[in-house]
């Protein structure tokens, strides 16, 4: 590889960090308490007032989960992508989302606390998952990719279906409303715990994915010629298929059912970084960390009442995705 | 074809509907409830004469009533949240009534003039305005046919509204609803009608509705009260230094309001109501009066009057 090449497979993810990072110091900068961006430095440092110590506690862990949450959906979705060579995957093509979407609307049901719903939506998105994965490979279908799509959808229309019946059942003055709020989203949610709890099984899914780099582009081009370069196909799928699960669904239990952004994001980052699964997947979870970072600041910027992240997410995403397809289209 | 002989057929197809589901009509329990909120009104006035629940309480909930109130089936909603009835089961259970209890809008009107078209069985919309209940209890007691089992409730609700209307001066609060806090009603929402009537500042502007919020703001709000009807909520922030510290750092408090059987200020918007316009008008008195009122609403005098805590 060229000098030049080395730098821009550096250079571009490490720019679109930047300026996710940038977009973040912005936002942790504003807020409804309005207090001046030189008392939050001094609150950073220790000796700041009540107020900015305030701030910076109930800014940071939102922050903290809009940025892990997009990175990760948008890493996962890019990962689907390579792995499944379809550009409309998305992060739930394994039912993940749906089966967090049950776990939590489960644990409201039964009236538990911020963190077991948290705890419930986690573990229902990687049953979800992992139930696609054992169908899938329970077939001897090709090289499996069309078993994994097929056991996915059933996957998540059996958490869907699951879903409605506890909708069915809430109660329509106290529980619903809370199932509702926590399917349509929200970063405002976590705790620095929780937040923290998110990160860490992203990073591990993260870590994954970019380790594995261009055995990623090569798995794309199917099991046989994957083995043809002596690369153990089936388990390596398998792997980064959980880890992009491990992802989702860290990320749907933190924040609910925030969809587009790992459909979005890979594919505004392929515009500028290429198709490359090394530099792909770092760039997808910068551009996605950026996305959350706006859509959250804009929840907040109309009134005291929050727009669900959800909802705002599918409006902004939508036409952004009819966009780039027509640019990417042109191009072409 | 006639409304008579629409009902006969109604009735005669949906009793095998009924029994199929199990539920046997009941020659006297014939009034059914639309909604939860009118459920409530009928189970305070006249509880024998209610079909079912709309939805069956929880089991904490049904232990805080008599033993009938578990017997009752569960025969869903009509109109409204909830899970809907069948309306084939609800007729052959025979109703004498239907009764509605909330809003009474053209919405709920034209919903009840369907219904009673298609059930063939007679519908009353009842006023759920919370200042009404006294009226609400007396008409309903008449369509029940019991005006002087309503006449006695009826009064005890005229006396704790009157003076729940004159208490004038409260703290500023927010409502947190939901599991982690963040869910609230905003100034002017049926849910915390009961609070701000008794002058209490609702701290959340917004839209008169239930909607989602974040910390900051209610730090940027900076309350004095947060109100909770949810014990493991209100457990779990009670060490929580950005819930309970204000502005300047002074404390927050923090009020756990009773919500067994039903909700003290919602859930579901009825006469359960009463129960927090009492407390609020008088406190001090709130033990006997609520007491009294727990029995006349639900049938059972409480071992333990169960108060709203101050969590420390």
């Amino acid at each position: 590889m060229d000098p030049v090449s080395l730098r821009k497979d550096g250079l571009l993810p490490a720019g679109l960090i930047l300026l996710a990072l940038t977009g973040a110091i912005l936002v942790l900068g504003t807020g409804p308490l309005g207090v001046a961006p030189g008392a939050l430095l001094a609150a950073m440092i220790g000796q700041g007032t009540v107020e900015a110590e305030l701030a910076i506690a109930l800014r940071g862990p939102r922050l903290l989960a809009a940025l892990t949450c997009g990175a990760a959906l948008a890493g996962a979705g890019a990962g689907f992508q390579i792995l499944f060579r379809n550009p409309l995957a998305a992060p739930d093509l394994l039912g993940v989302s749906s089966g967090a979407g049950l776990g939590a609307a489960l644990a409201l049901l039964v009236g538990a606390g911020a963190a077991l719903v948290q705890g419930a939506a986690f573990v229902g998105g990687l049953a979800a998952g992992a139930l696609a994965l054992i169908c899938a490979a329970m077939t001897r279908s090709g090289d499996g990719r069309l078993a994994l799509i097929l056991c996915g959808v059933v996957a998540g229309a059996l958490a869907s279906a699951g879903l409605g019946l506890v909708v069915v059942i809430a109660d329509p003055w106290s529980q619903l409303p809370s199932i509702t709020y926590w399917l349509l989203g929200s970063f405002t949610r976590a705790t620095l715990d929780e937040a923290i709890g998110a990160l860490i099984p992203v990073t591990l899914g993260a870590a994954v994915l970019i380790t594995l780099g261009f055995r990623l582009d090569i798995l794309s081009l199917g099991d046989e010629q994957a083995r043809s370069l002596g690369l153990p196909a089936r388990p390596l799928r398998l792997l980064a298929l959980a880890a992009a699960a491990l992802m989702t669904s860290s990320a749907v239990a933190v924040a609910g059912v925030v969809g587009w952004i790992g459909l979005l994001a890979p594919h505004a980052a392929r515009l500028i970084v290429g198709e490359q699964a090394g530099r792909l997947v770092p760039a997808a979870m910068a551009m996605g960390a950026l996305f959350a970072l706006i859509i959250d600041r804009l929840a907040t910027a109309f009134g005291p009442a929050e727009i669900p992240v959800g909802l705002l997410s599918a409006a902004i995403g939508a036409p952004a995705f009819l966009a780039l397809f027509i640019a990417i289209s042109r191009r072409s | 074809m006639t409304t008579t002989r629409r009902s006969a057929l109604i009735h005669a197809g949906s009793a095998i509907t009924l029994a199929a589901c199990g539920v046997r009509p009941h020659p006297a329990r014939n009034i059914i409830a639309a909604g939860q909120p009118a459920a409530l009104l009928v189970w305070a006035i006249a509880r024998d004469r209610l079909a079912g629940w709309p939805r069956l309480p929880p089991p904490n909930a049904l232990a805080a009533l008599p033993a009938m109130a578990a017997s009752l089936p569960e025969l869903g909603a009509l109109g409204g949240g909830g899970r809907p009835a069948n309306l084939e089961a609800l007729a052959a259970l025979k109703p004498r009534l239907v009764i509605d209890y909330g809003d009474i809008g053209p919405r709920n009107q034209q919903l009840g003039d369907r219904l009673k078209e298609r059930l063939g069985v007679e519908w009353r919309l009842i006023d759920g305005a919370l200042l009404r209940i006294p009226e609400a209890i007396r008409e309903a007691a008449i369509l029940l046919d019991v005006p002087s089992g309503g006449s006695n409730l009826a009064e005890e609700a005229a006396t704790v509204l009157d003076r729940w209307r004159r208490a004038t001066t409260g703290p500023s609060f927010y409502y947190a609803r939901g599991g982690d806090g963040l869910e609230t009603a905003f100034r002017g929402a049926l849910a915390t009608e009961v609070l701000e009537g008794a002058g209490w500042a609702n701290v959340a502007e917004g839209s008169r509705n239930i909607g989602l919020v974040t910390r900051e703001q209610i730090a940027a709000w900076d309350p004095e009260v947060v109100v909770t009807i949810n014990p493991v909520f209100a457990a779990a922030i009670r060490n929580d230094p950005a819930w309970r510290t204000r502005r300047g750092g002074r404390r927050r408090q923090l009020l756990l309001l009773p919500d067994i059987p039903f909700g003290w200020i919602d859930r579901p918007p009825s006469v359960n109501r009463l129960l927090a316009c009492a407390w609020l008008s008088a406190p001090a008195d709130a033990p006997m009066v609520v007491a009294s009122l727990t029995r006349r609403l639900y049938g059972m005098a409480p071992v333990q009057v169960a108060l709203p805590q101050w969590i420390r």
